[in-house]
């Protein structure tokens, strides 16, 4: 298994996924099934700062969980999965934040 | 060679560097007859001195001549030097090493002609009053041109080309930005070979060549099936779109044979 994903329900409600490891095509269906687990909720963070290396398959995914529902994605600055954020133009749909921060940007 | 020095009054007490360098194991042997020692840049732009084997300068004392090695791995670069290249009147040896030593850290990935010039530039001033001679080998990353993997074409199998893509950055000394970048633009290729392939029977392979020149790297991703006419191979939609934007130049070609995609991508100074 390349990746790996937690999910957990803080006391008022809102629902964090965090993802580690490599998200390519062949954990992308388990990356899904983890975010619709984490769905229905009033509040997604999806973490990725785990997450050494991400592409457009699990990009896709992203993109499909944004339609849906309000989603924050926490990204390590500098690393693979911000790279493919940016890139993809994902970063300007969803409110990525860094580690740390509490503003978006 | 202390033999010939010998022979020539004028040749006595030259100090030497001496050097074998087998291009397939990359091992170097050398010997120093009072010599300052060659510089070493490894790939990730630290430097190392060969500053073993030091013996006398040629034909004075018969002291025998010790010999030691080194390795040198792909993207390494070394430089062998005479005195006049380091040695300034008020300054010392260790100065001068030190200086090349900075100058070959910033510019080891550039081509043996463009480090020679700036190594003149920077150490060279207009002061010089002495006779220079040096020499900058580069270790190529394969004997001939560039390094190449192959996998099946298989999912399972993309982890593994990312972790040899990753390795091969690391030798080139690529940036930790740049090496996501072209780690993610070689997966894309791989994974759209990857989806069109496991749909035939035989899947076949991928190969990823990297080649590095100068201040750039070739990439091509070349996938070897057997594929449907009515199928268009190549990278499409989001996939094809991020590696545009990760890459300096993409070109996709298909034929009966398969999909070629080719990267180019220019590093920064």
């Amino acid at each position: 298994v390349s990746a790996r994903f937690h999910s957990s329900t803080s006391t008022d409600g809102a629902v964090t996924v965090a993802a580690s490891g490599e998200i390519d095509m062949t954990s992308a269906e388990p990356f899904r099934e983890a975010l619709t687990a984490g769905a229905g909720g009033g509040h997604l963070t999806i973490d990725l700062t785990a997450v050494q290396y991400l592409d457009s398959a699990g990009i896709r995914v992203l993109c499909e969980r944004v339609g849906q529902q309000n989603v924050d994605v926490l990204v390590e600055p500098g690393s693979a999965a911000a790279v493919a954020v940016e890139v993809s133009g994902l970063v300007d749909v969803v409110t990525v934040r860094h580690p740390g921060s509490d503003t978006g940007r | 060679m202390d033999h010939v020095a010998a022979l020539n009054p004028d040749a006595y007490c030259t100090t030497l560097f001496c050097a074998t360098i087998d291009r397939t194991t990359g091992t170097i042997r050398y010997s120093r007859a009072g010599h300052p020692p060659a510089i070493l840049v490894r790939a990730d732009g630290g430097t190392e001195l060969l500053d073993g084997a030091c013996g006398v300068p040629l034909a004075t004392f018969d002291l025998g001549r010790p010999e030691a090695t080194a390795s040198l791995a792909p993207g390494d670069t070394l430089l062998l030097y005479t005195d006049g290249l380091v040695e300034r009147r008020g300054n010392t040896l260790d100065a001068g090493i030190g200086k090349a030593r900075d100058v070959l850290s910033r510019t080891h990935h550039r081509t043996p002609a463009e480090i020679a010039d700036s190594l003149a530039e920077q150490l060279l001033g207009d002061d010089h009053d002495d006779d220079v001679a040096y020499l900058i080998y580069q270790h190529p990353l394969s004997a001939g041109s560039g390094v190449t993997t192959t996998i099946p074409a298989h999912p399972d199998q993309l982890a593994t080309l990312r972790h040899t893509l990753r390795r091969w950055l690391a030798a080139c000394g690529v940036e930790e930005r740049i090496t996501h970048e072209l780690v993610l633009a070689v997966g894309e290729a791989a994974s759209n070979a990857v989806e069109h392939a496991y749909l035939d029977s035989d899947p076949g392979s991928i190969a990823v060549t990297l080649d590095h020149r100068a201040d750039e790297l070739y990439l091509m991703v070349r996938d070897h099936g057997s594929w449907r006419t009515d199928r268009a191979p190549g990278p499409r939609g989001r996939g094809l779109e991020i590696i545009e934007k990760l890459t300096d130049a993409a070109v996709v070609e298909s034929d009966e044979q398969g999909t070629v995609v080719r990267l180019r991508k220019k590093l920064p100074l």
